[in-house]
């Protein structure tokens, strides 16, 4: 390990787990669970393959489906990752434009 | 008058102010008024007399996450619990003074554990059942562990641990007790009807696993628990008769659910072809009607299971309830308003719009409580 350098997350994890014992909790492959254990396409398309029947407006449904995580690759993971995404924007109809995008943290 | 007289007379007059004080107190527990309860962004709980169209009491979650999911009321209505916190904790609050009774967080070390909505409190008022999925956060793994029911002691205070657990399918979105108090039933796929003790599945009620010739398998999204006025739980049921051509449009049903949490008994009826999404059901008291809510509010004859009225709302409302009088409908759930609706007309007779900002109601449940009058 001395001439090898951790180039990324899980390099790195497994380089600090070394030291304690807890080298076998790093392994090569992970599983994503929370937020992305649900998954509805959402906001496209309705079940009649159109538009009319999707939530109206937009704004009632917007944190409908992102508390309960529905919308994983279209809006924040707020039950885990981004908890304070709606943080002082309580009401999606007047705060939408509030909402932000998200970016991994390092 | 001697000593003794003096005594005497004093007690005659003592147990009539007690007498009296006991004839108003009765009085006073007499009176009784019905209330919806929705909770809003970020983190407020609401109570509402539907009748007096107003907002009597708004209360602050304590660590809420600024969420309000499901929420069941005590038997006697003198407690919310809400599954809140993004749906790490349950919180039972004083529906008076808002002062927090009960609180279970689930995450325990390095074992992140959450709700799905799924809870209910039983009939006694002892004990409640959370459904929980649990994930062991390991340094560069997630481990999923077994799914399971907590049973929570109401009476633990705020630092509630689970009184017994038991593993329970995955999938499960509704929990509800039966009247006796004997059953749980939990939805996922199926209704699993649970021994409240053990965890013991007695009877699968089929959903997923439905025997319907030429029809698809079902399609069912509810979490929320709307049957305070009958004990009945209804969901709409979307299923296609494979037997019809795709562009039939009577090839696309819609049906109703209901399980009947006193006898036990379940049905699931066709009432329509799917021309509109419903995402949540109420039975009405006299078990005529039923009555469903999304974009639009519909509204379906139980005895020839026919849909008979259906009215564009203003917006999308997630969730609908009914008074015990089955007098009014009222909607809510989504954005921040309740609105109220004529069973009769279905036309729209009042609207609510939530204190506090008028903060979004996300996904919260509208309970109905009937309790002593607030002051």
């Amino acid at each position: 390990m001395k001439s090898l350098k951790p180039m990324n997350l899980k390099a790195q994890a497994l380089k600090s787990a070394s030291g304690d014992g807890a080298k076998r909790e790093v392994v090569a492959m992970q599983t994503v669970a929370g937020c992305a254990a649900t998954m509805d396409p959402g906001w496209e398309v309705d079940a009649f393959g159109g538009v009319a029947a999707l939530c109206q407006p937009m704004e009632a449904d917007l944190y409908g489906c992102s508390d309960p995580c529905w919308w994983p690759a279209q809006v924040p993971d707020v039950m885990n990752s981004y908890p304070d995404w709606d943080m002082d924007k309580a009401n999606a109809g007047a705060d939408w434009r509030q909402l932000n995008n998200v970016f991994p943290k390092r | 008058m001697g000593k003794i007289g003096i005594i005497l007379v004093g007690a005659f007059l003592l147990s009539q102010a007690l007498l009296s004080q006991v004839g108003q107190t009765e009085a006073q527990a007499a009176e009784t008024t019905e209330y919806l309860i929705t909770g809003t962004k970020p983190g407020y709980i609401h109570i509402l007399d539907m009748k007096k169209q107003e907002v009597v009491r708004s209360h602050k979650v304590p660590n809420a996450g600024r969420t309000i999911f499901s929420m069941a009321p005590s038997p006697d209505g003198k407690v919310v619990y809400i599954m809140t916190n993004r749906m790490k904790s349950l919180v039972g609050l004083d529906i008076d003074t808002g002062e927090q009774l009960f609180r279970a967080d689930f995450i325990e070390g390095n074992i992140r554990r959450q709700g799905f909505f799924a809870f209910d409190v039983s009939r006694d008022g002892r004990e409640l059942y959370v459904y929980q999925l649990s994930t062991e956060i390991l340094l560069s793994e997630y481990k999923q562990l077994p799914t399971r029911i907590a049973v929570y002691d109401t009476s633990s205070g705020l630092n509630a641990r689970p009184i017994r657990t038991f593993e329970a399918p995955r999938r499960i979105h509704m929990l509800m007790k039966s009247k006796d108090d004997n059953w749980l039933y939990a939805m996922g796929f199926d209704i699993y009807k649970m021994n409240p003790e053990t965890g013991e599945i007695v009877e699968t009620l089929p959903l997923r696993n439905w025997t319907l010739e030429n029809r698809s398998l079902p399609d069912v999204l509810d979490f929320w628990p709307l049957w305070d006025q009958t004990d009945i739980f209804s969901t709409p049921v979307y299923s296609v008769k494979t037997d019809l051509a795709a562009d039939d449009p009577a090839a696309y049903k819609t049906g109703l659910l209901t399980l009947d949490l006193e006898s036990g008994k379940y049905e699931i009826n066709d009432f329509e072809d799917t021309s509109v999404l419903i995402f949540s059901t109420v039975i009405s008291p006299n078990g005529k009607h039923a009555f469903g809510t999304y974009t639009q509010l519909s509204k379906i004859d139980l005895d020839s299971n026919r849909l008979i009225g259906r009215i564009d709302q203003d917006h999308t409302y997630y969730a609908v309830n009914i008074a015990a009088d089955g007098s009014q409908v009222y909607v809510g759930g989504a954005a921040c308003d309740v609105a109220t609706y004529d069973p009769e007309t279905l036309k729209k007779i009042g609207q609510i719009f939530l204190p506090k900002g008028c903060g979004d109601q996300s996904t919260a449940s509208l309970r109905m409580i009937q309790r002593e009058t607030l002051k």
